[in-house]
């Protein structure tokens, strides 16, 4: 009876110790790891668009008599003229250019106007060429678009600029293009 | 002494930054946080990234190996338009070891693949990092 009754109890220490032993090893295990979750983003945004002008950028119709005479047009569309001699309204017409500027409502973007451009008539030769300079704009440096973040934005941008005579210029009708830059900030 | 590590959420998230799709191509973020885009993507200056940092804690000095997601696994959503993350980098890697504190920053950076005229909008997502004690 007394041999049965210590094996018993020795059978029952053995048990337990092995569960404790199990149970330990098992949260050794799952302490050894550990998960995190990290979040990611990004934020793609419509293109920047820039249309040709209309109206086009018009310093209307005068008479020079030296180098040097200028025709000033401002963002607002004012005429000022300098040495020249400007002609009857009716066949004036001036103005500033008008482009529209798309993209990413809100987003803010840098603008870039030409030093020195040329407009010319005939073959373009001294006296068929006048310069245009002094380009300015509205908005001058940084434009924003309308509307909000994940909308479609716009802006008028207004551009003047001033041409400038030189001596025995050619009596003519003068055209040239200038390149106008918009780019996201 | 304890045996337990951690890792928390991301402290600071994986941030692709802003950018015009175009023609598409790839933005890739360094452990640093630097941008780098190639193919017609075109990433705005005003619109930074950011590597996403994460916060390992366990017993002092102790070594672990560091599981990135693979690739195929992670992408960002939105709405019904997704892109794929993939190409994750870890600094330390592929094994960090805590400081006598018992702690270290982990950073990640990855490479996001975006589609030609991919679709505008704010695009986000999740992705696990497991730490493991050697």
């Amino acid at each position: 009876m007394n041999t049965k009754s210590n094996f018993k109890q020795c059978t029952l220490k053995l048990a337990l110790a092995s569960a404790f032993a199990l149970g330990f090893l098992g949260f050794g295990v799952n302490a050894y790891a550990a998960e995190g979750t990290g979040t990611a983003n990004a934020t793609v945004v419509r293109p920047i668009t820039i249309t040709a002008s209309s109206p086009n950028l018009r310093f209307g119709s005068f008479a020079t008599s030296a180098g040097g005479q200028t025709v000033a047009i401002a963002t607002d569309g004012t005429q000022t003229l300098t040495g020249v001699l400007g002609v009857g309204t009716a066949q004036n017409a001036f103005g500033a250019a008008s482009f529209t500027v798309g993209g990413e409502g809100a987003l803010t973007y840098a603008i870039t106007l030409p030093t020195t451009t040329n407009i010319t008539t005939g073959t373009g030769i001294t006296g068929e060429t006048m310069a245009v300079s002094s380009y300015v704009s509205n908005p001058s440096g940084t434009g924003v678009l309308s509307g909000t973040a994940g909308t479609a934005g716009t802006q008028t941008l207004l551009v003047g600029a001033t041409v400038t005579t030189v001596a025995s210029q050619v009596a003519g009708v003068y055209t040239g293009d200038f390149p106008v830059t918009v780019e996201y900030n | 002494m304890s045996w337990a590590q951690t890792i928390g959420s991301s402290t600071q998230a994986l941030a692709f930054g802003s950018l015009v799709a175009g023609s598409g191509g790839t933005v890739t973020v360094s452990l640093t946080g630097v941008r780098s885009a190639s193919g017609g993507v075109i990433l705005l200056p005003s619109g930074s990234g950011s590597a996403a940092l994460f916060s390992v804690t366990g017993n002092s000095s102790a070594t672990y190996a560091i599981t990135l997601p693979a690739n195929g696994v992670v992408s960002l959503t939105s709405g019904a338009n997704t892109m794929a993350v993939n190409n994750f980098t870890s600094n330390p890697a592929p094994t960090g070891q805590l400081s006598v504190g018992g702690s270290q920053t982990l950073s990640v950076g990855a490479t996001l693949s975006v589609g030609s005229n991919q679709p505008s909008g704010p695009y986000s997502g999740s992705f696990n990092v497991m730490v493991n004690y050697n």
